[in-house]
């Protein structure tokens, strides 16, 4: 296995026997088959020289022990990589950005330390994972709803210091912004809590997330100036009801009047999470007469009007779920067709059942759309495991990238267009078309989603990362970015918020050198090299 | 209901409750690992639905019918032909969409529990 830069194996030694005197010998692991464990899954790199490898994992159980680790750490010099449940696939998961640094795993630390269904907030450990939190609050009778990604085993925490996003309204969806309070173990090993947490003797660390001063919450999302060790979570008080409602539209230049509509509702805190689909364009197991809509390039407006006409299907649907008092879900939803019957000639409605939360017991496995309402699951895990699709060639993992648009119609097609001839030009089927719709996980910004197929096969994966490298350059002559990405591709993807000379970056890594001096706080994450590594920028 | 179903019905009754009784401390704590950190891909469905894509399937069990076309249950707990090494080496490596699992989230204890729950005698 790999050591640390710049370390001998004597030393390495030596430093790891001062962490089994810290968290005992059965938390540290050294051996090749427990290092093997901290593997990415997913990697783009799998089994490669490339491939991102740790040295060693050492797993405190309380945040004396982390600072312990990290003043070892600086001793030696040795890179130390947090992670929270390690679960954050697609990105990377528990393998570190630098080839021989020490996963720093956080999953023994998992108290949930207060759930406060008053003031709505819940305390946690980085550790903790969406399952746990739901049980907790349903043992416990209390009257929250959680805001869940995709996959329930991950942490609120890591989810929200990666920008995670979920489902229900806005204001929840973006975890990070979610947020109210931080404590965290600073480079050198100095426990620091944030807003109103930096008061002593306060009980508003939940309620006040600014205190006074500048914020620097943000500097630890996304990055590597210190190891976040406790969390707020802002929590949404259970709504009475909610009924899933959608709106259609029949003309294919319908769009930009439906989005501005939709932003609307959005900004006003009407609606939960839009879900954006086009009746028209084609089952996820069949997307053949886009397929042929598209042989000979993008398509005109005229085609493309005179392709939904000969569906004989609206062009568009939205569909929101409405929350609150079953009052206040009727007369929104009242509202809703009015404003849109008024702006789109042509335009059609459907509601479902009404439903009074919370969800009994019985009725979650049956449940549609589990993470609309919250409750945690791995039902995503179908777009990687085996499927109908992917039964003659299973890939064995995969890179999201997100492509992030403003909020109009122009530039949804714009990053349909442009990810899809990228895709043919290297060969691939195109993954977007002219009916792709956006996810509006972030209530201010459209996301357009690709997934690339990740493999153990060294040849499939270059294809890939050639791939996935070419949409981000693409993109970012479009004046667009990603938001979150694995290591492999994180300098790439933040090369390209070049503004000014690369000005952000520069500043970054300023701050990096003066927090983290010895540069041992997860060096590289997000394109923010120490200064010692800084040739290490791929 | 036909005499087959009531029959049926009893039958699964009384072995669900022989089993329930039967399982070792070792395996009624790999039941407890399982349902945590196996169920939710692998797990029985309600109405016992499979193979589909979405509400009322399981990804795992979904994958399974797939992959074995009938010729091994797609819910693991129905299965009686797994191997501990099978398991284990699954559990630890990952197989194609699963990832890998550390010790800090299912320890070594856990794993040997689970396959004694996985394997144990029926």
């Amino acid at each position: 296995m790999a050591l640390p830069p710049n370390l001998s194996q004597a030393e390495f030694d030596s430093a790891l026997g001062e962490f089994e005197a810290v968290v005992g010998t059965d938390w540290v692991f050294s051996s090749d088959a427990d290092v093997a464990l901290y593997r990415d899954s997913y990697s783009p790199f799998w089994g490669e020289d490339e491939e991102r490898i740790a040295s060693a994992a050492v797993a405190p159980d309380s945040v004396e022990e982390v600072q312990e680790i990290v003043r070892i750490a600086n001793r030696y010099l040795i890179p130390l990589y947090p992670i929270s449940t390690g679960r954050n696939l697609t990105y990377g998961g528990a393998a570190p950005t630098l080839t021989g640094s020490v996963v720093l795993d956080l999953k023994r630390m998992n108290r949930i330390i207060e759930v406060n269904d008053k003031r709505n907030y819940a305390l946690v450990e980085p550790g903790v994972s969406y399952f746990d939190l739901f049980k907790y609050i349903r043992e416990n009778g209390l009257n929250l709803m959680l805001d869940v990604p995709d996959p329930g085993w991950g942490s609120p925490m890591g989810n929200s210091l990666d920008h995670g996003v979920g489902y229900t309204k806005g204001p929840y969806r973006d975890h990070f912004g979610s947020h109210i309070g931080l404590e965290i173990v600073s480079a050198e090993g100095e426990l620091i809590r944030t807003g109103a947490g930096a008061i002593p003797g306060s009980d508003a660390w939940q309620d006040f997330h600014y205190g006074v001063g500048p914020s620097i919450d943000g500097l630890f999302a996304q990055s590597n100036f210190g190891v976040v060790t406790k969390m707020g979570v802002k929590l949404m008080p259970m709504p009475e009801t909610f009924m899933n409602c959608t709106v259609t539209a029949p003309r294919y230049q319908d769009l930009q009047a439906m989005i501005e509509e939709v932003n609307y509702l959005e900004d006003s805190l009407l609606v939960g999470m839009p879900f954006w689909g086009s009746p028209v364009g084609g089952g996820l197991f069949d997307a053949s007469p886009i397929t042929e809509l598209m042989q000979n390039g993008w398509p005109s407006v005229e085609q493309l009007e005179e392709f939904v006409t000969a569906q004989n299907k609206h062009a568009w649907s939205v569909s929101f779920h409405l929350y609150g008092p079953e009052e206040i879900v009727h007369a929104t939803w009242a509202a809703i067709q009015r404003r849109f019957r008024d702006k789109i000639p042509g335009v059609a409605f459907q509601e479902e059942d009404l439903h009074n939360l919370p969800i009994s017991d019985e009725d979650i496995p049956a449940l549609p759309d589990k993470a609309l309402l919250g409750i945690p699951n791995l039902e995503i895990f179908h777009i990687v495991a085996r499927n109908p699709m992917t039964d003659a060639d299973q890939p064995d993992g995969h890179a999201d990238m997100f492509t992030m648009t403003e909020r109009t119609a122009e530039g949804l097609h714009t990053a349909a267009r442009t990810l899809a001839e990228t895709f043919i030009d290297l060969g691939f089927p195109p993954a977007t078309h002219p009916f792709t719709t956006p996810i509006a996980f972030y209530s201010r910004a459209y996301c357009v989603a690709i997934l690339v197929p990740t493999w153990r096969d060294p040849a499939k994966n270059a294809a890939s990362r050639a791939l996935y490298e070419k949409c981000l350059d693409n993109i970012a002559e479009k004046g667009m970015g990603t938001y979150r990405t694995a290591p492999a591709f994180q300098d790439l993807a933040v090369s390209k918020y070049s503004f000014n000379d690369g000005a952000l970056l520069k500043y970054q890594e300023k701050l990096k050198d003066a927090i983290d001096p010895n540069g041992i706080i997860s060096p590289g994450r997000y394109g923010i090299w120490p200064a010692n590594m800084r040739n290490n920028r791929g | 209901m036909s005499k087959l179903t009531i029959l049926c019905v009893l039958f699964f009754s009384f072995a669900g409750a022989a089993q329930a009784q039967e399982l070792s401390p070792s395996e009624a704590s790999g039941k407890v690992v399982f349902d945590k950190w196996c169920e939710p891909c692998h797990g029985r469905v309600a109405g016992g639905v499979f193979g589909g894509f979405g509400a009322h399937a399981l990804p795992g069990t979904s994958a399974l019918m797939i992959k074995y076309k009938g010729d091994l249950p797609p819910v693991l707990e129905d299965r009686v032909d797994l191997q501990p090494i099978y398991i284990s080496t699954v559990v630890r490596n990952g197989l194609y969409g699963m990832p890998i699992t550390r010790k800090t989230e299912v320890s070594e204890a856990d794993l040997e529990n689970v396959i004694a729950y996985l394997t144990r005698p029926r």
